[in-house]
């Protein structure tokens, strides 16, 4: 057993973790209602886009536009969105599960060539470890900013355009709640026309009028799109980060909680037990001596 | 009077949902106006300003880009900017806009351009919007 001194150490040191740890729940906690708060006020913009989007494309009108079509490339790249610290339970575990499932996908694009493109520490580390093709990472905000979005876009939009891609994916953990986070995959390039089919009830097939003409209208809200998807994405990851931080935070500051416990437990079992030891000692020799 | 839903949605929040009479918009082509059973229509906007004309009232929003869609006689507006009078603060809007012209005198990127070019009208829109307010 241990002696009473070793444990007292250990009580102060768990103790401590205790305090660091709640102190990051803490502090996780205010940056996930922030984050969360972002995610999903972001959510009807992008819906009422998607819908836009649907409307447009499938109108009478013949519309042509090169995001809209699959070229011959061989390769397929995916955009994995991960954190750059850890200490936040299994969201990055999950994506990472999720891409070595990818290598038996349906899909025909996914059985291509892979090539990836990273936005957080984590996802890079890990497909450079895994020996997957790393093509370019792109710098992680602590706070998610347009620009960022623009410059992503911009990277992927050229390589597709340039057909040295056949297709973008999004990687992602979506939002649930708090305690639910899943790992999404989306295509965002080529722009699908059947999007959304959920999206029932919808008249199609008949006369908009768009206004400036029909090129320009499409050409802005197609990359318009495309910006917007990726900047929701990037802030369904913060929101996951930040939630599941906070609850594995929690969970760690409970775990040591309980262990304080059951070592103060031990602990004043041995103290008892040397206070009994020392008081028979005592009243032995006082005994011996009478 | 005949009444449409109008909604105004920005990437932040959901800025106004409810039933209308009147709406006007600058887009690309100049302003436009919106009755109960417009047309199907999407339009392009510009910085600028929107006005609703909602029960008694009219409100006057500075609105960025974005666009409109009209559907099924409802309206959709997505914009990343809308913004009442009272929430725009003039001296910050008054310094960003002077940092941006003056970030024009300055070599740019053709996408720092544009970025610039927007800052510069968004301001511009918002700061015409605040001082006609503050006269009245």
């Amino acid at each position: 057993m241990a002696s009473s001194k070793e444990l007292r150490r250990r009580i102060k040191s768990v103790k401590n973790t205790a305090q660091i740890t709640k102190a990051m729940e803490m502090v996780a906690g205010t940056k996930m209602r922030r984050a969360q708060n972002q995610a999903i006020s972001g959510r009807p913009y992008i819906e009422a886009l998607n819908k836009s989007l649907y409307q447009v494309l499938n109108t009478g009108d013949k519309i042509s536009s090169s995001l809209l079509l699959p070229n011959e490339s061989a390769k397929t790249a995916i955009l994995v969105l991960t954190t750059d610290k850890s200490l936040c339970g299994g969201l990055n575990t999950n994506i990472f599960r999720y891409i070595a499932t990818m290598d038996t996908h349906q899909d025909w694009d996914l059985r291509k060539e892979l090539t990836y493109y990273t936005v957080g520490k984590k996802g890079r580390q890990f497909i450079v470890r895994s020996t997957r093709t790393l093509s370019a990472d792109f710098e992680n905000y602590e706070s998610v900013d347009f620009s960022q979005v623009l410059k992503i876009q911009r990277v992927l939009r050229k390589l597709f355009l340039d057909s040295e891609i056949s297709s973008v994916y999004l990687l992602y953990p979506h939002f649930v709640s708090v305690l639910q986070q899943i790992p999404t995959l989306i295509k965002i390039l080529p722009i699908q026309k059947t999007w959304g089919l959920e999206l029932t009830g919808l008249e199609l097939k008949r006369q908009i009028f768009l206004e400036p003409e029909k090129d320009v209208l499409v050409d802005y809200l197609l990359n318009h799109y495309l910006d917007a998807q990726i900047y929701q994405a990037l802030l369904e990851t913060k929101a996951s980060e930040h939630s599941s931080r906070m609850i594995a935070m929690k969970n760690a500051t409970d775990n040591a909680i309980e262990l304080v416990e059951d070592l103060k437990l031990g602990y004043n079992q041995i103290r008892q037990d040397t206070i009994t030891r020392e008081l028979s000692e005592i009243s032995g020799a006082a005994l011996a001596l009478e | 009077m005949a009444q449409f839903d109008c909604r105004i949605i920005t990437p932040e929040k959901i800025i106004f949902d409810d039933s209308v009479q009147y709406v006007s918009i600058s887009t690309s082509l100049g302003r436009i106006g919106i009755l109960p059973h417009h047309a199907d229509l999407m339009a392009k906007i510009v910085p600028g300003e929107l006005s609703i004309e909602y029960g008694d009232d009219i409100i006057v929003l500075a609105i960025g880009e974005g666009f409109v869609n009209m559907h099924d006689g409802d309206l959709t507006v997505l914009t990343d900017l809308a913004k009442s009078p009272e929430e725009i603060d003039e001296d910050l809007i008054q310094a960003a806009h002077e940092r941006a012209v003056q970030a024009l005198q300055h070599k740019l990127s053709d996408e720092e351009y544009a970025l610039t070019l927007g800052v510069i009208e968004k301001s511009v829109a918002q700061l015409k919007i605040k001082r006609r307010s503050v006269k009245n």
